[in-house]
């Protein structure tokens, strides 16, 4: 049941396109918000959020319209990759006063604030102004705000921006967390090594247009054009080359530096690795260890974007 | 080889013992020249000089040529009078120079943070402040002693004797003194309302503030309680004050030459402390 | 001879910064890494000569750091982490007066400034205003004008910030080949760390001004313990179960990767677990704990107030 829909999505500046019929659907879990610089991504989450109308098309939220909708933000959270805050408020009064403006008591908002500083690791007795708090900090409170009233959508834009590796970490716990409890997260970063820890649901925008949704390794099988390459290790390399020159279903096999390894490439993923886990049994080539090298995010984002 | 390394090459050359303020300097008179405002007042400036150099050419003209009956009207003459009101006429010149290549400065800097790019160089506080003050002790310089002393020089020149210097012998240093009074002054005073914000167009507002109300509250207060001490506030009044004295001329108002004098300088100084303050060299790798 | 401290105490004010910190780093790429307030960025101003210790003794480029330790800045280059820029005049401008104000003559800084802008890839784009530049664009305008003077010593900021992946890639590959095949001493700070793995070979973590560990790379990534991470494509509940029947344990990390131990008999037993399960077997790497898991359990054991 997707929770989030945009339909035929386009957005324009006078000339300049942000958003040139996207359409998707999201569904509980997280997602990665990929793309290249101007891709169109922080146009999406602006509409997304109702800051601003589409040109063209539509989207639901929870089924729902979110231009001109305040209520259906009690049940989206946003993390702006923008420092807004107010810096001489300390964080859970911030926080507090946020809830209060969605209709909770005083009571209930600070409790709230108080829970929501603490899911994100910051100390709700801590009562030092946000304009002395670093980087990492002012981070870890605007995704307090975005989780405080537990909302069913959560929209974050570089949550990770500025933190130490520690926070990082953190982070990506919590994310990867939310997403396990049902919470349909989407997570714009360009730190693809990150996004990977999270999850391996990417939805790659470019142009303006979306290039690719999905899992990274379906969308990296169907990228028909590209030859993959795999490295391997084992004990007798030749005798595998030969094994893997008869067996078919390999375009290329290098030799590298290292003596015990070889690089091969092929056009058919499928037939080449159920081949290949057959020679793993086979006593006489002795393989060790079987690495995929442009099966990342990284290397799909490179090959569908360049 | 046939094929040459286009990627990074080491340099192999000499290095230069230039003092790295004069670098910063030179780069900043460049860009300060660039502005269509500077030019423009270079432009004024020079009107007064070729004005002067006119009366110059009259002076030699007989009385009763054709030219020569212009130096029957009084002020067509160069002299201590005529000098004084070639340095302090130009008041509102200066301040518009000091808008115009002072101003925006520093404040620039704390916007971009350039400070740390410059401060990553073997260069110290110091240089960076002699720096950006180079273009408007070069400009005030141009518009100041530079030509005062020119035409100094070319009377002399023209008259083909010091008879006339000797009569008044106070004025090269008054030209110079009351020059560097007044560039180091108001470089100071530009320099440090440049560096209290990080928006330029605030800065430009705050320098105009700060040459205008105080003097005229100075004006104000001194009418209404008929007292010239509270003319010490006025910048304006301190500048007149203290170039009369040093022509040797009329005093314009009732009040001790020596406190304007300290006055000058104390500002001055005081430009200078907020300048070393606000300007700090810790701040360059941020973070913790 | 990259720098050389010794028992280094750097203190503001009643705030001690860094304490008794020694730490040698003759050359290769050095990674600097460290929870907020751990003290990095002190020891960076201490480097370039902006702060004096309280107490210790620095080397920088074999030359001790004394009253005229801003000399040394001709010959180390600073890439800050903010966001900075010369107003006023365009990339060729800007990167020309940096190499003039480190020492360079202005004709040869003319030259390199071009040669530089080339080198970071804002060839096509010189001559424009600095202050018109993307981020990313700003980003390596500022490499170039840590690099116009052909630094021995270069310290890099969070080089990446900004950049989108290919950015990044690119500006990675930049910083790797100065070190490894220009002989730049390179020192490089920064959170991410996967790109101080894909850079450094060597790492020094800090943590409350005191240094927790450091070391070659490669020394302080052995994996903990033999392991292996494994992916497959088929019904990965049966191999799990072939896996498990075999004597061997696997746990799942949200990559989609399993973590699994094997008891002596070697892999083979996977691809018996595979062929079983009737799946294919698509990653088989040994598990090498990454510089983030290694961090973490350095620092997990100090309480350090949140950053």
């Amino acid at each position: 049941m997707p929770t989030l829909e945009v339909q035929d999505l386009s957005r324009w500046y006078g000339e300049v396109i942000g958003l040139s019929g996207a359409s998707f659907a999201l569904e509980p879990g997280v997602t990665g918000l990929l793309g290249p610089n101007g891709a169109g991504k922080s146009t999406l989450l602006k509409v997304l959020t109702g800051q601003i109308r589409p040109s063209r098309g539509g989207v639901r939220i929870l089924g729902e319209v979110p231009w001109g909708n305040p209520d259906l933000f009690h049940r989206v959270g946003y993390c702006p990759e923008t420092d807004s805050i107010y810096p001489e408020l300390g964080a859970r009064e911030f926080i507090a006063a946020m809830l209060r403006l969605a209709g909770l008591s005083a009571s209930e908002a600070t409790q709230k604030a108080g829970e929501a500083l603490t899911r994100t690791g910051l100390d709700p007795e801590l009562r030092k102004p946000m304009a002395a708090f670093s980087k990492g900090m002012r981070q870890r409170t605007k995704l307090a705000q975005a989780l405080a009233l537990a909302p069913e959508i959560l929209l974050l834009d570089e949550p990770l921006n500025g933190m130490d590796p520690v926070g990082r970490k953190e982070t990506i716990d919590l994310v990867v967390q939310l997403g396990r409890e049902g919470h349909t997260v989407l997570v714009s970063s360009h730190i693809l090594h990150e996004v990977e820890q999270m999850t391996p649901h990417i939805l790659l925008l470019h142009q303006g247009r979306v290039l690719a949704h999905g899992d990274v390794h379906e969308i990296r099988d169907l990228i028909e054009d590209r030859a993959r390459s795999v490295r391997l290790r084992c004990r007798e390399p030749h005798r595998l080359a030969g094994r893997l020159m008869e067996m078919g279903a390999v375009s290329g096999i290098r030799f590298t530096d290292e003596p015990d390894v070889l690089v091969v490439e092929t056009g058919h993923a499928d037939l080449f690795f159920a081949r290949l886990t057959q020679l793993g049994l086979e006593d006489g080539l002795g393989i060790e260890e079987v690495q995929p090298l442009d099966d990342d995010l990284h290397s799909v984002f490179e090959y569908l974007v360049r | 080889m046939p094929i040459h390394d286009f990627s990074y090459r080491h340099w192999e050359g000499e290095r230069s013992e230039r003092p790295p303020a004069l670098v910063l300097g030179s780069a900043q008179i460049r860009v300060a020249l660039q502005r269509r405002a500077v030019k423009l007042l270079l432009l004024v400036s020079g009107l007064f000089v070729i004005a002067y150099l006119g009366i110059l050419y009259v002076e030699t003209m007989p009385r009763d040529g054709l030219l020569g009956f212009l130096r029957n009207i009084p002020l067509v003459k160069l002299d201590g009078r005529t000098l004084q009101i070639f340095l302090d006429r130009q008041r509102l010149l200066h301040y518009l120079i000091c808008l115009a290549a002072g101003a925006e400065v520093i404040a620039l800097d704390r916007r971009f943070r350039t400070l740390q790019i410059y401060l990553a160089r073997p260069l110290r506080v110091p240089d960076y402040l002699v720096g950006k003050a180079l273009p408007l002790l070069l400009l005030l310089s141009l518009c100041t002693w530079v030509p005062a002393l020119l035409l100094l020089v070319l009377k002399s020149a023209t008259t083909a004797s010091f008879e006339w210097l000797r009569q008044e012998p106070h004025l090269p240093f008054a030209i110079v003194a009351y020059s560097t009074l007044l560039i180091l002054c108001l470089t100071s005073i530009t320099l440090a309302v440049s560096s209290l914000t990080s928006s330029p167009r605030l800065a430009s507002g705050q320098l105009v503030a700060v040459l205008l109300f105080p003097s005229a509250a100075g004006d104000i207060l001194a009418a209404l309680t008929h007292d010239d001490a509270w003319q010490l506030l006025s910048l304006n009044a301190n500048l007149d004050q203290v170039c009369s004295w040093f022509f040797r001329r009329e005093l314009p108002y009732e009040l001790s030459p020596w406190a304007t004098l300290a006055m000058l300088l104390a500002l001055t100084a005081a430009g200078i402390a907020i300048l070393l303050r606000r300007v700090r060299a810790v701040d360059v790798v941020g973070g913790s | 001879m990259g720098f050389h401290v010794e028992q280094l105490s750097v203190r503001y004010g009643p705030q001690w910064a860094l304490q008794d910190v020694s730490l040698r780093f003759d050359t290769g790429a050095l990674g600097l890494l460290g929870p907020n307030g751990a003290g990095k960025s002190s020891l960076l101003r201490t480097l370039l000569g902006f702060v004096t210790p309280v107490q210790g003794t620095v080397q920088v480029l074999g030359q001790p750091i004394g009253r005229d330790a801003y000399l040394l800045r001709r010959r180390i280059g600073y890439h800050p982490e903010d966001d900075v820029l010369i107003p006023g005049m365009n990339a060729v401008g800007s990167v020309a007066l940096c190499g003039q104000l480190a020492g360079l003559k202005h004709s040869d800084a003319l030259q390199r400034a071009h040669e530089i802008l080339y080198f970071v890839g804002l060839g096509e784009v010189r001559y424009r205003q600095a202050t018109t530049y993307s981020q990313g664009m700003r980003q390596r305008l500022k490499l170039a004008q840590a690099l116009v003077h052909d630094p021995e010593l270069l310290i890099l900021d969070e080089p990446t910030n900004g950049l989108d992946p290919t950015g990044r890639a690119e500006m990675l590959k930049l910083i790797r080949d100065l070190a490894v095949a220009k002989g730049i001493h390179l020192v490089l700070s920064s959170h991410l760390l996967p790109d101080v793995e894909a850079v450094c070979d060597q790492v020094v973590l800090l943590d409350q001004g005191r240094i927790l560990a450091s070391g070659r790379m490669e020394d302080l990534l052995r994996a903990a313990h033999a392991a292996y991470e494994v992916r497959v494509k088929g019904e990965r509940e049966a191999f799990e179960a072939a896996l498990v029947s075999r004597g061997g344990t696997c746990e799942a990390t949200p990559r989609g990767l399993l973590l699994v131990q094997i008891p002596g008999r070697g892999v083979r037993l996977l691809f018996e677990a595979a062929q079983e399960s009737r799946c294919q077997i698509r990653q088989l790497t040994p598990a090498r704990q990454s510089l983030g898991e290694m961090f973490a359990h350095t620092v997990a054991g100090r309480t350090h107030a949140h950053p």
